[in-house]
């Protein structure tokens, strides 16, 4: 598989220091039709990655180094005229709640002829045509009538549907879908899961998959990164890391979320919380809440390090 | 065989019958009543004493409003709430004060349901205030006990809920439950807002508690893998009714109606290795609106195996095995 994208050192933080980044020497790729998970708690910095890569920071916020290539150019090089250009076209992105993402005083139709007024050269009856096949693409019955609907008149699920219509209006080499299916219920997030993986395969189009969940992780992911604090921890095959987790932190994760189907027992606990960007604590920055720390884990911090191709891991006592 | 006798003589807490409620919809200038969303709308259950009790279901589907209701903190339109053998909704507010220092609730959102202007110490001791006279000393004293059961410590007394996480204002939430000493305590998704390695030890906690105090939970959640984990029965609720109800083990490893069925197979599995062989039962539509629920069996227009009959008549409970029961034509 060819490297559809590489994003190397990355790092992220408020311009007005330099010592607490959000996002500390963030590196992988993404490869061509992959789908790639970032996993992690609220705070660990998977949104924000995701948010650089798109060239969508908050305005606060900055890239003070490292650089994301994309189809062989350098993205963090790029004008804002030049990123319109490619972000809806090349790479495209959905969000969480696609009740904010969708303007609420604008009909469906309208919003999708957008993406089409801006990228392409159609005439007003082209992308009302085209409009329909893209809303067809997502199983959205009655596509002319909806058309003409407000995001308030659709249920959640058609609302994420509308979003992911929007993102695939111009076949997108790569999509960013963050939490597509976390406000939504687990009748409806298997709907929207399989929608995902089926124009995916249908497009050729490489997906970042980021998700607090590892269920998702475990049915959509080939390949998936973990993140903690900032930083990534782990990095391999999706069966790899389920089979054996190589970070404590990751092994923890999946060790203290129920499972369906398992037997009733005391769950695992990671103790305490998710130090803030503060006072991140010297060494390792998860040795405060792991459970195998030693001396050295306080003393300095371990390198993302990688033991076999494609199999990376940040940590000083490795689960081997 | 002993362990089912001894199950089967667990007392009853609370008996629930053909629990309703509905809310009118008002439309124009004069506040005309047009219609009704019924969003309970004839539930039954029993919750036993020292067990934990689950009702599972989507948005929608009635479950926080059931909650709501058991501690009228919603009026309901009709039913029975009977609680320590006497009925909830026969008693006015000074009766139902006294009762409620039994029946305590925790909530989802811990943001909303703390005041951000009071102390911690203010937070817990506020129960203690209204039904306890209590000096000065045995409220702080009580207070400190309080916060020591649920893992926080004296130092976090006169402090104010924003200094706290999401899983440290849950656990203030609930050290509040816990103040008067409840019999039952009604937990509507309380470890929803919260990330795994929190809610774990959310999880954990209640359990503890559980033992601890020997308290009755009634544990109301969208999320099957924590439902698994903490309940002892079972309820799952569609559109305003309970479609099936048994013991965990039954429930889970052998659903009988198809929406619990779909609901389970939706549910992701942590496993890659599981990826392929499992059957998945992919539900088409949207739940529809409790406005105007469908005539017959609420899910047949979106079940799989629907017959003409579903359309028509709203299905009877049919025993399964023990307590196990569910509504549907085609079992």
């Amino acid at each position: 598989m060819t490297t559809l994208m590489e994003i190397k050192d990355l790092k992220v933080g408020p311009d007005n220091n330099q010592i607490n980044s959000i996002l500390d020497n963030i590196s992988f790729q993404v490869k061509q039709g992959e789908t790639l998970a970032v996993v992690g708690e609220s705070g660990c910095g998977k949104s924000m990655t995701a948010l650089s890569i798109m060239g969508l920071l908050p305005q606060n916020i900055k890239l003070s180094s490292g650089s994301i290539i994309f189809d062989g150019k350098d993205l963090t090089s790029f004008t804002t005229k030049k990123m319109n250009q490619i972000r809806g076209k090349d790479m495209a992105m959905i969000f969480q709640e696609p009740l904010t993402s969708l303007n609420p005083s604008f009909t469906i139709g309208n919003q999708i002829a957008e993406v089409f007024k801006y990228h392409t050269n159609y005439n007003a009856a082209e992308i009302k045509k085209r409009s329909i096949e893209v809303l067809q693409k997502v199983k959205i019955p009655d596509p002319e009538e909806k058309l003409k609907a407000y995001p308030h008149e659709l249920s959640g699920g058609m609302r994420q549907r509308v979003m992911i219509a929007m993102a695939l209006a111009c076949n997108p080499k790569i999509l960013i879908a963050d939490e597509p299916t976390t406000a939504l219920d687990v009748t409806i997030q298997a709907q929207i899961l399989d929608l995902i993986l089926e124009l995916q395969k249908d497009f050729n189009m490489s997906v970042v998959m980021i998700t607090h969940d590892l269920g998702v992780v475990a049915e959509t992911c080939q390949r998936a990164i973990v993140m903690y604090a900032g930083q990534i921890v782990e990095e391999g095959k999706v069966e790899d890391i389920f089979e054996q987790p190589l970070h404590p932190y990751t092994r923890g994760l999946m060790l203290s979320a129920p499972r369906l189907g398992s037997p009733k027992e005391k769950l695992h606990v990671i103790d305490g919380m998710v130090p803030d960007r503060e006072n991140m604590p010297k060494g390792c920055r998860f040795n405060p809440r792991c459970e195998f720390a030693t001396d050295k884990c306080f003393e300095s911090e371990p390198k993302l390090e990688e033991i076999q191709e494609g199999r990376r891991v940040r940590c000083w006592n490795k689960l081997l | 065989m002993e362990q089912v006798i001894i199950e089967n003589e667990k007392e009853d807490l609370m008996v629930v019958q053909e629990l309703k409620k509905h809310f009118p919809i008002k439309n124009g200038v004069f506040g005309k009543t047009t219609g009704e969303v019924k969003a309970v709308d004839g539930v039954s259950f029993t919750v036993k004493k020292g067990e934990t009790f689950s009702i599972v279901g989507e948005s929608g589907c009635g479950k926080s409003t059931v909650g709501m209701s058991l501690l009228r903190l919603t009026e309901p339109t009709s039913g029975k709430i009977i609680f320590n053998e006497e009925n909830m909704l026969d008693k006015n507010r000074n009766e139902l004060r006294d009762l409620r220092k039994n029946i305590q609730i925790i909530f989802q959102d811990t943001y909303s349901s703390l005041n951000p202007k009071h102390t911690i110490k203010k937070i817990i001791s506020e129960p203690l205030v209204i039904n306890r006279k209590m000096t000065n000393e045995e409220m702080e004293t009580r207070v400190l006990e309080l916060l020591d059961l649920v893992g926080l410590g004296p130092h976090h007394l006169y402090r104010y809920p924003h200094e706290f996480s999401g899983g440290q204002r849950q656990r203030i939430g609930i050290a509040r439950a816990l103040a008067l000493n409840p019999q039952l305590i009604v937990c509507d998704e309380p470890v929803s807002a919260l990330d795994v390695s929190i809610q774990s030890q959310i999880l954990n906690l209640l359990e503890e508690l559980q033992k601890k105090f020997n308290l009755t939970y009634i544990f109301i959640s969208h999320d099957l893998s924590v439902v698994e984990h903490i309940s002892d029965r079972v309820a799952v609720m569609y559109l305003g009714r309970i479609v099936e109800m048994g013991s965990r083990e039954e429930v889970f490893q052998n659903p009988q109606h198809p929406y619990t069925k779909a609901l389970m197979s939706s549910v992701p599995i942590a496993d890659p290795k599981l990826k392929d062989k499992k059957q998945r039962i992919i539900l088409t539509g949207d739940v529809p609106s409790p406005k105007n629920p469908p005539k017959g069996c609420h899910f047949h227009t979106r079940c799989p195996f629907k017959t003409e009959k579903c359309a028509e008549i709203y299905p009877e409970y049919k025993e399964i095995k023990g307590d196990h029961k569910a509504a549907c034509h085609i079992i």
